[in-house]
């Protein structure tokens, strides 16, 4: 159900932000690619903060499904800031003239990377379920800490070649739509993938 | 009141007894000083400067700041004390004197490195302010994380690689307000709110957090 429902949003929604939605009149067509950009950047965060609060009913529940499901948000926004930091380095490279520019928010995104990825191997790396389970929460929250600082207070305190057009309500309606209706759809889709990983993982178990 | 201050006396003579630890920590800051002050004299801008500070304290304090949580594991003297008293003023105790070694350690590279970087002395007051600021945060940070890995058993080794980015966001932000001061201009009141908030949200969670991991490891 919820497959379908987020295939509703973005079918449609690609249609319109690929052949419908206006042209920017500076960067040309490229700029297409904050349709994508953007809910990838989204999600990431909610799956983290997902993450964030299975593992806090993890430790006062003791359920395993808030394990799992900690667990696999984590590796989903990880793949997902994964795919916002590619897709926003080709649209630096393109308006900017480098992939890489030390602009804040490219930074933040790599260090939440490495975060999640220290989360990932220390996981990995403790062999009992009930200790890598504990340890891992307790983890997942004190990283998830990082994130406020990480996303919204160090772009605004330091100087960003970042656009900031939907925070600040500037971007048109034309191409908020097309935004939103990404947003919607991915979201849906994410939760889809977070179930079904979900799934799998209390099987293997 | 009193279990805390035996609990801290046992840390800091762990921590500034045994000669090791005192002489990994202070000896590569002194080692890792000269050889910058060597190398880079007064031909270093102020960012490069201020990276520099934090970094030497960081990686000198890095070992002791491991070392007294998962020691105790290693050991298998955490068990003995949580026999007897409650983890929660191990651990309060533990990140205490962890907050006097990285201050000893502060004590050292600072005014070292001052010196040697030719930065003006006027300076080393504020710098001096900031570490006193910082060095706590930083040992706040790194404790529960410390903790953590030390219930991994044996996950010593992966240190570095779960800790640094846990405490990347205020390590930027004491850099940030370093250089500030070298540069003499306005100090940013926004930074030094970020390095409180995160030190201050380190030390309730651990030890709001503490009791769940161990009620059941």
């Amino acid at each position: 159900m919820i497959l379908v429902l987020s295939g509703v949003f973005i079918i449609p929604s690609i249609y319109y932000c690929l052949l419908i939605a206006p042209v920017e009149s500076k960067i040309g067509e490229f700029y297409r690619i904050i349709y994508f950009h953007i809910p990838a950047a989204w999600l990431c965060v909610v799956a983290f903060l997902v993450s964030f609060v299975a593992s806090i009913l993890f430790l006062s529940k003791s359920k395993q499904i808030y394990d799992a499901i900690a667990a696999k948000s984590a590796e989903i926004g990880l793949l997902f800031a994964l795919l916002a930091t590619i897709m926003g380095s080709i649209f630096a490279s393109l308006t900017w003239g480098s992939p890489w520019n030390w602009d804040p928010r490219e930074v933040s995104i790599v260090v939440l990377m490495m975060i999640y990825v220290a989360y990932i191997v220390l996981r990995s790396s403790i062999q009992n379920s009930d200790r890598r389970g504990k340890v891992s929460a307790g983890y997942s929250i004190i990283a998830f800490m990082a994130v406020p600082f990480l996303v919204f207070i160090m772009p605004r305190i330091t100087p960003s070649l970042h656009p900031e057009n939907i925070g600040s309500g500037t971007l048109p309606l034309t191409m908020l739509l097309g935004v939103l209706g990404m947003v919607v759809g991915f979201t849906l889709l994410f939760i889809q993938i977070l179930k079904t990983a979900v799934k799998i993982d209390l099987e293997g178990r | 009141m009193s279990t805390f201050r035996a609990l801290f006396i046992k840390e800091l003579k762990v921590v500034f007894r045994g000669r090791s630890l005192i002489g990994t920590g202070l000896g590569l800051a002194i080692t890792l000083s000269a050889t910058v002050g060597i190398v880079l004299s007064s031909s270093v801008s102020p960012k490069v400067a201020a990276v520099l500070y934090w970094l030497i304290l960081i990686f000198s304090a890095s070992e002791i700041l491991s070392h007294t949580f998962i020691a105790e594991e290693e050991q298998g003297t955490g068990d003995q004390l949580r026999l007897r008293v409650n983890y929660s003023l191990v651990y309060l105790a533990k990140l205490s004197s962890c907050i006097i070694f990285i201050l000893t350690v502060a004590l050292v590279v600072f005014p070292l490195l001052t010196l040697w970087l030719g930065l003006p002395l006027s300076k080393l007051g504020l710098i001096g302010l900031i570490g006193l600021i910082g060095c706590p945060a930083l040992a706040l940070c790194q404790g529960f994380t410390s903790y953590l890995l030390s219930k991994g058993k044996g996950q010593a080794t992966l240190y570095p690689l779960i800790i640094m980015p846990i405490i990347l966001p205020i390590l930027i932000s004491l850099v940030l307000l370093t250089a500030q001061v070298i540069e003499g201009l306005a100090i940013s009141l926004n930074l030094f709110i970020v390095v409180g908030a995160q030190s201050l949200s380190m030390l309730v969670l651990g030890i709001v957090l503490m009791p769940y991991i161990e009620e059941s490891l």
